[in-house]
């Protein structure tokens, strides 16, 4: 489902050349929950950013099913992360101005859903996120918790082929954690989504498939569970 | 910013409608009318040009002549008209500043008071008037003494009654007022269309295109003032929208991440400024509304300390602003034009950053 083949990626700043990733290679299987350990600074988010198309690799190939990530155009790439993509990040990153239904049902505007079909999208995820209601509360009324439930919610309407998760359990307690990793695992499942998170914290790695682990920008180990 | 630049905007437009309104009254209301008309059937009489949007019509007769005092004459072009009615609808009898209006009956000649200095004349005393270029002449009591600052009014007219030289079969003039804001155009193009053969029309500003040209110069000076300050204003919409915006770079950031195209960030970035820009249009619209309603039932701005000298303001130099479709929308569309303009700006700088580098920057 995804391979990534010879990427790397520097970056430029004030304090000089900093390599994210050297020359890393690996492979996911669709529909598998794949987990990418590591330090932070080991590169896991480029990789993710790489593969979602938020930027774009100085070298090397991804591919995402039969698409090649690196080599789409802003009109292929924006067509790719809205109907193939779910993107988790580390604080939830819900639109402030937008409540709750709203956030979930963005994607689905996006992708055209509209009138009954969307609201019923969104219905069916708030209960089974279990914030039926807060439907109409705004983010910032929400727990750290919460606002990743919504994030996961959010990332999953649209029935992504792909779910990237960029440390979404870092800014929670380890039972929030686990339950978050649960609801995406269970979603996932539902809508037959590969999962690729990103992750520091091996508590909530039970319902992991595969590991990638890095480490200074390069891909330590492979394990399959 | 928009709300106090839109409601200065749509006062100071009123304004310039007041002061057009205001020189517009001064000229047309002193004595020659809205429409002049030279009739030269007999049978018409000033009733019969009453039609839609005419307030009333004042018949006026003209004779070419010279007027002498002493060793003194002058060429003269006399006046005769109905002094009551005169009254009633002109404000010429606010400029008489010695004297008064001629009686009927009395031979009596209203003298500019320029010209009552040129021929060493003053009110009560008698001279003599020569119709046309015949040796008769008419002995006249001048009755009161004008002054206008109009020079064809001050140096070449003066006034008497119709009934001076009853003889005389000259075709009448007349002097058409119309209600207030009756177009000149609709109401010249009936009394064309209905008197045409007995009668020839003028509207206000084939007679005096030098206020033409003024009222058309106020609006062109007044879109530039409108013009300049808001592509200034964008210039701070521009820069507050940028804040905003990266002040809300992490949710474009999102969006972006989402697949959003950038026509549709571009559009969602017009949008919030295009809302935000219509609300302050609107609150800008009430107060600059309130602000001239406010002045007017003050009874306007009175600039006659500006104006002793100045022939559009002779009569009457207080200011009644008056809102138009000009002066009430100009303002905020044009807001509404520079914002959206404005707002390219920071549509651009979203769209040309990655989403992994708007998120990364926060």
């Amino acid at each position: 489902m995804i391979t990534i083949a010879g990427v790397s990626k520097k970056y430029f700043s004030g304090r000089g050349e900093l390599t994210a990733l050297r020359d890393i290679s690996f492979s996911i299987r669709a529909q598998e929950f794949t987990a990418l350990v590591g330090k932070s600074g080991s590169g896991k988010s480029t990789v993710l950013n790489c593969i979602g198309g938020l930027e774009k690799p100085d070298a090397g190939l991804i591919q995402c099913g039969d698409i090649n990530v690196g080599a789409l155009g802003s009109r292929a790439l924006s067509k790719f992360q809205r109907y193939q993509l779910g993107f988790i990040f580390q604080r939830g990153n819900l639109l402030s101005y937008l409540t709750v239904a709203e956030n979930i049902g963005f994607p689905l505007f996006l992708n055209g859903y509209a009138g009954r079909r969307r609201q019923k999208r969104i219905d069916w995820l708030l209960e089974r996120i279990d914030l039926g209601s807060a439907a109409r509360a705004l983010p910032h009324e929400l727990s750290g918790g919460e606002v990743q439930r919504v994030a996961v919610a959010r990332a999953i309407a649209h029935f992504p082929k792909v779910l990237l998760a960029d440390e979404p359990t870092a800014s929670l307690d380890t039972s929030t954690g686990k339950m978050i990793v649960d609801l995406m695992h269970s979603l996932a499942i539902e809508t037959d989504c590969t999962i690729l998170m990103a992750t520091h914290d091996p508590e909530v790695t039970d319902r992991v498939d595969s590991f990638i682990c890095l480490r200074d920008g390069r891909v330590t180990g492979e394990y399959n569970e | 910013m928009v709300v106090s630049a839109v409601s200065i905007l749509i006062f100071l437009s009123a304004l310039s409608v007041g002061v057009n309104d205001a020189m517009l009254r001064n000229t047309v209301g002193l004595f020659s009318g809205h429409v002049t008309g030279m009739v030269t059937d007999e049978t018409v009489r000033p009733l019969d040009l009453k039609v839609a949007g005419v307030d009333a019509v004042l018949k006026r007769r003209f004779i070419q002549g010279t007027v002498g005092a002493g060793s003194t004459i002058r060429p003269l072009t006399l006046c005769l008209l109905a002094p009551e009615r005169e009254k009633k609808v002109t404000s010429f009898h606010q400029a008489i500043v010695e004297g008064k209006y001629p009686r009927k009956g009395r031979s009596q000649i209203l003298l500019s008071k320029s010209l009552a200095g040129e021929l060493a004349v003053d009110a009560g005393d008698r001279l003599l008037f020569y119709p046309g270029s015949g040796p008769t002449y008419l002995e006249l009591e001048v009755s009161g003494l004008y002054h206008t600052s109009n020079p064809q009014l001050d140096w070449k007219t003066a006034f008497s009654t119709l009934d001076l030289l009853p003889a005389l079969e000259l075709p009448w003039t007349a002097a058409i007022f119309l209600s207030p804001q009756s177009p000149t155009a609709s109401a010249l193009g009936i009394l064309q269309r209905q008197f045409g053969q007995q009668a020839s029309f003028q509207s206000w500003e084939m007679t005096r295109p030098d206020l033409k040209q003024l009222i058309d110069l106020e609006y062109i000076s007044m879109g530039i003032v409108i013009f300049l300050v808001f592509s200034v204003v964008a210039i701070g919409i521009a820069c507050s929208f940028i804040i905003f915006i990266i002040r809300n770079i992490r949710e474009y950031g999102i969006i972006k991440s989402m697949g959003a195209t950038h026509v549709e960030l571009s559009f969602f970035v017009i949008l919030q400024v295009l809302m935000m820009n219509t609300l302050a249009c609107g609150a800008g619209v009430i107060l600059g509304v309130v602000a001239v309603e406010s002045v007017s039932m003050l009874g306007g701005i009175d600039i006659s300390a500006f104006t002793s000298h100045n022939q559009y303001f002779s009569v009457s130099a207080i200011i009644l602003p008056r809102l138009t479709l000009f002066s009430l929308f100009t303002p905020p569309l044009t807001a509404l034009f520079f914002s959206m303009i404005a707002a390219l700006w920071p549509a651009a700088l979203i769209v040309r950053w990655r989403s992994a580098e708007i998120l990364r920057s926060i």
